[in-house]
C-alpha cells in the first residue's frame, strides 16, 4: 500500500468518528420521530395494519443500536486516563444534579452537558450527556424504556453545544447571556423530545380507518400530539427549560473559567519532550 | 416467599426482561397482556427486596398509573372511529369535537396496558439486578464507557459527604442561600474539588497501567471498522425507510436490514476482540438462573416466531371494521406466561445467603 | 537497581529545573525515606520512577533514567506498572471503584490477566496487608489507615519489585499512620521489595530506613546517606533528634529507646516513676482505661462547677446524637481569651462534633452551648460567626474564588461588614501571603492553602478561632510558621480551640488538652499534666523523661542552664 493511500486512510480514520456520530444522530432522531410518520406510510391493505403495532418494538431496538453504535464508534479510539477520569467526575456530578430535587420536579440536567460540551467540545458532550443518564439510573432512578432516548437525547445537547464556535477560548461579554439563551431552548426542545418514548404507542390509533392516503395523515399526528402535549408536559418542559436557562447563565461564566483553567492545567494532550535542555 | 440476597445473574434477568417486555412491543391484546401482568407481578412478590434499586418499584408502578389514566381519555378525546358511540362533543371543537366511542375508550385502556406492563418489567428487572453487576455487563468493544460509570458510580458518595463539608464551611463564613446566585459559592468548590480529584485518579489509573488496553492496529483496520458501523447504519436506515415505503418488497428490506446488523456485528465484534482488558468479576450460573434463561429464550422465541409468521395473531384493533373482542391463541398465551418462571424457581430452591 | 543518571527535569511552563543534575543509585531491597522541605522536588522525583514525570506532566526531560533495567521515559506509566507500584496521598481520590475487591482487582484487569490468575492474586494481597476482612466493603466507608492500605494492596497485585509512595501518612491520624508504615516495612523485610517513600514527619518512620535522601530545594544536587548522618544535617528534625544534635549525643538516637540511654544520664533527679504533682481535672465520670491500655491517674477532681465569668465558650451538659448514636455525651467544656485549648483522641472520638457544636453549625440534643453571652440553640448563625471563626479540615472546601483578595472580600461580605483593602493587606502580609493576594487560592501550596482558610475567616476578626486538624500534610516549618502565628492571635487575646492529632504541636502551643473519647471529655487538664500523664498523647521530648517540666526541647535546654 503506498504512503499516499496509507495518509488518505489514516485522515479518513480521524474524520469518520464524526460521521457515525451524525449518521447514528440522524438515525436515531428519525427514529424518534417515525410514530408521527408511520400513520403516513403507505398501505398495503390487511398487513399494513398488522404491522402498525411493531412500532414500539423497532423504534426502541433502533435508537439503542444507534447509541451503541455512536458509543462504538467513539470508543475506536483509545481514551487517556485523563480524560476517563475527567468524564468520570463529571458524569457522577451531573448524575447527581439530575437527583437533586428542584422546584416542581426540575432538574438540571442540561446545564453540565451544555457547559462541558461548549468548553471541551462535541464528542466529550455527546458522552458526558449520554453517561450521565445511564448513571443517574444506575444510582436510584431505575432503568426504564425511556433510558436510550434520555441517554440520547441530553448527548445531543452536549453534542450541538460543543459545535458552537468560541467555546475553547471564548470570555466575551455576551457569553452567558449567549449561552443561557441557547440552553433554554435546547432544553425546551430535547426536553420535549425526551418524552416522546410512550409516542409509538399511542400513534397506532390516530387515523384509525383503514383507507390510508400517503402523506396526508402526518398533519392529524403531529396536531394530536400537540393536544396531547400540551395537555400533559408543555408547562412543564417550559419550566423546566426556563430553569436550565436561568442556571446556565448564572454559572456560565464561573464554571468555564474553571474547566478552561483546569484543561491548560492539566493538559489533556500532552507530549513529553525528551532530551531537549 | 423468603427474600434471598443470593446473587441473580445479570444474563439470565436480561433474558427475562426481554421476554416480559416483548409483549408489551409487540401486542396489544389485553389477554396476552394481562397474562403478561400476572406473571411480572407475581415474580416481584417472589423476589422480595433484593436490590438498592427495589426503592424505584414504587415510582415504577405510580408513573405507569399516571400514563395509564392518560392515554385513555388522550385516546378517547382525539380518535374518532367507531360504532359505539357513548357522548358527542360539538364538531366544531379543535382535535376532541366529534364522537367519543366505546371502542377509542378500548383503545386507549389497552394502550395504557401496554406502557404499565412495559414499566413493570423494567421495575422487576430493577429490583433483581444489581447496578453494579449490570455495569460489569459492559460489553468490551465499548469498555470504556464501563470504566468511566463505573468511576462516576463510585464517585456520587463522595461528592454527596464534600457538599455537605462546603455548605457547612460557607455557612460559617455568612454565606446565606438567598438567590439563585448564592449557589456559586457552593457549587464552584464542589467543582474544583471534583476536578482535581479526576486529575489525581487519572495519575492513579495511569499508574496503574489503563490505557493501552486497545491492541494498536492499522489505520486500515480502524477505518475498516468505522466504516461498517457507517455502513451498517446505513443499510439499517434505507431498510427501515424500504419497510415503510415499499411495504411489498419485504424480501429487500429484510435483507437490507440484515446486512446492516451483520456490519455492525461484525465492526462491535472486531474492536472488542482488539481490547486486552480481562475480567475480575464471573456470574455463576446457578440452576435457577439457566432455567429463567431457558424459559425466558423460549419464550421469546415464541414470540417472535409469531410475529414473524402469524402476525395477525398478535393483532388486536377494536375499530371497525375488526372487532374489539380480542382473539386468544393458547400458544401466544403460554409465552405470556413463562415470565412467570422466577416466582417458582426462587421459592423452591434455597439459596445460600452471600456475605 | 535503580540509578538517576544526570537528570534534569523543567514543568512545562516553568523555567527553573525541579530536578536538575540529578544523579543517584538505589540498590534493590533497600528502605529509602526522601526528606525534604516542600517543593523541593520530592514528588517530581518519585513519579520520575514510574514515568509519570514526565509523561503525565509533560515538561521537558534530560538524562537518563533505568529502574531494574527498564527505561520509565521509554516505557511510559503503563509499561512499568508491574514493576513500580505508585501509592498518593491523598487517600480518597486514588480509587476508581467503589469496592475494595475490584478496585484490587483494576491494575491486573488493565493488564489483560486471566481470570484465574487474578482470583489468586487477590487472595494473596487481602492476606499480605491483612485486610481480608474488607473484602466487600465498599471504600467509601473505610477509614483512613484501611483506605491507604487497599491502595497498596491494589498496586501490589501486579507484584512489583518497587514500591513507591508519595507522603502516604500525611492525611492519617497516627494510629492509621501506624499501620500503613509497619504495612511497608513488613513488605520490605518479609517479601524484599524496595520502598522508597517521601515522609515530612520523619520520627514516624526514620527508624525503619536504611538510607535517607534528602532534597535540600529545587534545583540542587541531592544528598543521600545513613539516616544518622544525614538528620545531622536538615534543618528542620524531629524534637529528639534535635535535642541530640543540641546536645552532642553520639549516635543520633532515632527512636525514644535510642534517647533514653542518653536522657537517664542526664537529669539524675528526673528518674522514671518519680513525677511531680500537678493535679489533673478529669470529669465527673468514671475513670476507665482508654487508647492502648494506657491507664489514668485517678486524681482529685477539680470541681467544674461554675463556669468562670470571663469564659467564652461554655458547654454545659451537652449531648448530641447522630444517626441514632451518641456523638457526644454530657460534655463539660469552658474555653476562656487568651487560651489555647487543644482537643484530642482517636477518629471519631467527638472531636469535630465538639467544634461544630461551639459554632453552631449543630445544635445540642440536651444542655447548653454557649458563645460569648449567646445561647447557640436560641441565636442566630450570623450572630454566632461574629464571635466565632471555624476553619474546617479541607481548605479547598472554603477556597473557590479566582483571587485570595476576593476570598476576603467574600467573607466580608457573608458578615456584612464594609470592604477594607488595607486591612485585608495587612492580614495577608501578617500571614505571609502579601504576594499571593492577586493569585487564584487554588494554585498555592498545601500550606499556603492553609493561611490562606485562615486568612479568609480570620477577616472577620472572630474571638474564637476553631481549627480542624490544620498541620495536615504540612511539612516542619510550616507547622513552625503556622505555631508562631497562632500563638500571636492567643497573645491577642482570643481564643485557640484546635482538634489535632499533632502532638508535637500541642506540646508547642497548647495551654490546655481535652482528651476526648466515644463523646465523653475523659481528661481536661493543663497540658503539661495532661501529656505527661499519657502514653499515648504524649510528645517525644516528654516521653523521653517522662517528667512533667520537659515537654519540648527548650524545657531541656533551660533546664540545662538553669543547672549551670
Amino acid at each position: 500500500m503506498t504512503s499516499h493511500a496509507s495518509r488518505l486512510t489514516y485522515r479518513l480514520s480521524r474524520v469518520t468518528p464524526g460521521l457515525i456520530l451524525a449518521l447514528a444522530s440522524l438515525l436515531g432522531l428519525a427514529a424518534f420521530l417515525y410514530p408521527f410518520f408511520l400513520p403516513a406510510l403507505p398501505a398495503s391493505g390487511g398487513s399494513m395494519m398488522a404491522h402498525a403495532s411493531d412500532a414500539p418494538l423497532l423504534t426502541v431496538l433502533l435508537i439503542g443500536l444507534c447509541l451503541v453504535a455512536a458509543l462504538a464508534g467513539l470508543n475506536v479510539q483509545q481514551m487517556t486516563s485523563k480524560l476517563t477520569a475527567l468524564l468520570g467526575i463529571l458524569v457522577a456530578l451531573n448524575a447527581v444534579l439530575r437527583a437533586l430535587p428542584g422546584p416542581a420536579g426540575f432538574s438540571a440536567i442540561f446545564v453540565l452537558p451544555i457547559l462541558v460540551g461548549y468548553a471541551y467540545g462535541p464528542t466529550f458532550g455527546f458522552l458526558l450527556g449520554a453517561l450521565s443518564l445511564l448513571v443517574s439510573a444506575l444510582i436510584g432512578g431505575g432503568v426504564g424504556p425511556w433510558l436510550p432516548y434520555q441517554m440520547f437525547a441530553t448527548a445531543w445537547v452536549g453534542l450541538l453545544s460543543g459545535l458552537l464556535p468560541g467555546g475553547r477560548t471564548g470570555g466575551s461579554k455576551a457569553e452567558p447571556l449567549a449561552l443561557a439563551i441557547w440552553g433554554g431552548l435546547l432544553g425546551f426542545v430535547f426536553g420535549a423530545i425526551m418524552n416522546l418514548w410512550f409516542w409509538p404507542f399511542l400513534s397506532g390509533g390516530i387515523a384509525g380507518t383503514d383507507t390510508w392516503r400517503p402523506g396526508l395523515s402526518l398533519w392529524p399526528t403531529i396536531r394530536a400530539y400537540l393536544v396531547f402535549y400540551v395537555a400533559t408536559s408543555l408547562w412543564w418542559d417550559l419550566g423546566r427549560a426556563a430553569g436550565n436557562a436561568v442556571l446556565v447563565l448564572v454559572l456560565a461564566r464561573p464554571v468555564l473559567r474553571v474547566l478552561r483553567r483546569f484543561r491548560n492545567r492539566f493538559r489533556f494532550d500532552v507530549v513529553p519532550a525528551v532530551d531537549i535542555i | 416467599m423468603q427474600s434471598v440476597t443470593s446473587e441473580h445473574h445479570p444474563v439470565a434477568w436480561s433474558g427475562w426482561l426481554a421476554a416480559a417486555a416483548l409483549p408489551a412491543l409487540l401486542t396489544r391484546n389485553p389477554l396476552y397482556l394481562s397474562l403478561v401482568l400476572l406473571a411480572v407481578g407475581i415474580t416481584y412478590l417472589a423476589l422480595g427486596q433484593s436490590s438498592p434499586l427495589a426503592r424505584s418499584w414504587g415510582a415504577f408502578v405510580r408513573f405507569g398509573a399516571a400514563l395509564w389514566l392518560l392515554t385513555i381519555p388522550f385516546s378517547a378525546l382525539t380518535s374518532h372511529q367507531g360504532n359505539l358511540v357513548l357522548l358527542s362533543l360539538p364538531a366544531n371543537w379543535p382535535v376532541v369535537g366529534g364522537p367519543i366511542t366505546a371502542e377509542s375508550l378500548l383503545y386507549g385502556l389497552t394502550t395504557g396496558l401496554q406502557i404499565i406492563t412495559l414499566l413493570l418489567s423494567f421495575a422487576v428487572f430493577n429490583v433483581a439486578v444489581d447496578q453494579a453487576r449490570l455495569l460489569r455487563m459492559t460489553p468490551a468493544f465499548i469498555y470504556q464507557m464501563g470504566v468511566v460509570s463505573a468511576i462516576a458510580v463510585g464517585f456520587v458518595p463522595q461528592m454527596v459527604a464534600a457538599w455537605q463539608t462546603i455548605r457547612e464551611a460557607q455557612q460559617v463564613r455568612g454565606h446565606r442561600v438567598r438567590g439563585l446566585r448564592d449557589l456559586l459559592p457552593l457549587i464552584m468548590p464542589l467543582l474544583i474539588t471534583a476536578l482535581e480529584r479526576a486529575m489525581r485518579l487519572a495519575e492513579s489509573m495511569e499508574a496503574r497501567g489503563f490505557g493501552g488496553a486497545i491492541e494498536p492496529s492499522s489505520h486500515w483496520r480502524r477505518l475498516a471498522q468505522q466504516l461498517a458501523i457507517l455502513g451498517g447504519l446505513a443499510a439499517l436506515a434505507s431498510g427501515l425507510a424500504c419497510l415503510g415505503f415499499l411495504p411489498d418488497r419485504r424480501l429487500l428490506a429484510g435483507s437490507l436490514l440484515a446486512a446492516g446488523g451483520l456490519a455492525l456485528g461484525w465492526s462491535f465484534w472486531d474492536q472488542g476482540r482488539r481490547v486486552r482488558r480481562s475480567q475480575y468479576r464471573r456470574w455463576y450460573w446457578n440452576r435457577p438462573d439457566r432455567l429463567i434463561l431457558g424459559a425466558s429464550l423460549l419464550a421469546g422465541m415464541i414470540w417472535l416466531a409469531v410475529w414473524l409468521l402469524r402476525a395477525d395473531w398478535l393483532f388486536y384493533y377494536p375499530y371497525p371494521p375488526y372487532s374489539p373482542w380480542p382473539a386468544f391463541q393458547p400458544v401466544v398465551g403460554l409465552a405470556a406466561l413463562l415470565a412467570v418462571a422466577p416466582a417458582f424457581l426462587l421459592g423452591a430452591e434455597a439459596k445460600a445467603i452471600q456475605p | 537497581m535503580i540509578k538517576l543518571d544526570h537528570v534534569s527535569y523543567i514543568y512545562p511552563d516553568q523555567t527553573v529545573p525541579v530536578l536538575a543534575d540529578f544523579s543517584l543509585s538505589i540498590e534493590p531491597g533497600e528502605f529509602v525515606l526522601v526528606v525534604g522541605p516542600s517543593g523541593a522536588g520530592k514528588s517530581t522525583f518519585l513519579r520520575s520512577l514510574n514515568g509519570l514525570v514526565p509523561h503525565f506532566y509533560g515538561g521537558r526531560w534530560a538524562g537518563r533514567a533505568s529502574v531494574f533495567g527498564r527505561d520509565p521515559v521509554g516505557r511510559a506509566p503503563r509499561g512499568m506498572a508491574d514493576l513500580v507500584g505508585f501509592v498518593f496521598q491523598d487517600a480518597e481520590a486514588q480509587f476508581a471503584v467503589d469496592t475494595v475487591e475490584d478496585e484490587l482487582a483494576f491494575a491486573m484487569e488493565n493488564f489483560g490477566l486471566p481470570q484465574a490468575t487474578m482470583r489468586k492474586r487477590v487472595e494473596e494481597v487481602l492476606d499480605q496487608l491483612a485486610i481480608a476482612h474488607l473484602r466487600g466493603r465498599r471504600i467509601s466507608s473505610l477509614s483512613g489507615g484501611e483506605k491507604q492500605r487497599v491502595a497498596i494492596a491494589s498496586v501490589l497485585a501486579l507484584q512489583p519489585e518497587v514500591l513507591v509512595l508519595d507522603e502516604p501518612t500525611s492525611q492519617l491520624d497516627p494510629q492509621a499512620a501506624e499501620e500503613v508504615l509497619v504495612a511497608l516495612r513488613q513488605l520490605n523485610e518479609d517479601l524484599g521489595l524496595t520502598v522508597i517513600l517521601s515522609e515530612h514527619r520523619l520520627e514516624r518512620v526514620i527508624q525503619y530506613a536504611d538510607r535517607v535522601l534528602y532534597l535540600p530545594a529545587s534545583g540542587a544536587p541531592p544528598v543521600m546517606g545513613d539516616p544518622r548522618a544525614i538528620l545531622a544535617q536538615l534543618p528542620l528534625v524531629p524534637p529528639l533528634v534535635r535535642l541530640g544534635r543540641a546536645l552532642g549525643w553520639q549516635p543520633l538516637p532515632l527512636t525514644i529507646k535510642e534517647g533514653r540511654v542518653f536522657a537517664r544520664s542526664l537529669f539524675r533527679s528526673a528518674e522514671a516513676g518519680e513525677r511531680s504533682s500537678l493535679g489533673l481535672a478529669e470529669d465527673s465520670g468514671p475513670g476507665r482505661a482508654r487508647g492502648r491500655g494506657e491507664p489514668l491517674s485517678p486524681s482529685a477532681a477539680l470541681p467544674v462547677a461554675q463556669p468562670s465569668p470571663a469564659a467564652t465558650v461554655v458547654l454545659d451538659g451537652v449531648d448530641y446524637s447522630y444517626n441514632g448514636r451518641p456523638a457526644l455525651r454530657h460534655v463539660k467544656f469552658q474555653a476562656g481569651p487568651s487560651e489555647f485549648v487543644a482537643l484530642m483522641g482517636r477518629n471519631g472520638s467527638g472531636k469535630s462534633t465538639l467544634l461544630k457544636q461551639i459554632v453552631g453549625l449543630l445544635k445540642p440534643g440536651a444542655g447548653r452551648v454557649t458563645v460569648a453571652g449567646l445561647d447557640t440553640q436560641r441565636a442566630e448563625m450570623d450572630d454566632i460567626i461574629r464571635y466565632v471563626g471555624y476553619v474546617p479540615q479541607q481548605p479547598g472546601t472554603l477556597l473557590f474564588q479566582e483571587t485570595l483578595d476576593e476570598e476576603l472580600s467574600f467573607t466580608r461580605r457573608g458578615h456584612h461588614l464594609r470592604p477594607d483593602p488595607a486591612a485585608d493587606r495587612a492580614l495577608l502580609q501578617r500571614l505571609g501571603l502579601a504576594e499571593v493576594g492577586g493569585r487564584d487560592p487554588r494554585d498555592l501550596s498545601g500550606g499556603e492553602q492553609q493561611r490562606a482558610a485562615l486568612a479568609a475567616i480570620l477577616v472577620a476578626g472572630p474571638q474564637v478561632i476553631l481549627l480542624d486538624e490544620p498541620t495536615r500534610g504540612l511539612d516542619y516549618a510550616q507547622k513552625e510558621a503556622l505555631a508562631a502565628l497562632l500563638l500571636d492571635l492567643k497573645r491577642e487575646g482570643r481564643t485557640v480551640i484546635m482538634a489535632t492529632h499533632d502532638v508535637e504541636l500541642v506540646a508547642a502551643c497548647a495551654d490546655r488538652v481535652v482528651l476526648l473519647a466515644e463523646g465523653e471529655v475523659v481528661v481536661d487538664g493543663p497540658a503539661r499534666a495532661v501529656m505527661s500523664d499519657s502514653q499515648v498523647f504524649s510528645s517525644q521530648i516528654n516521653k523521653l523523661f517522662r517528667d512533667p517540666r520537659f515537654l519540648v526541647v527548650e524545657d531541656v535546654l533551660r533546664e540545662m542552664k538553669a543547672e549551670g
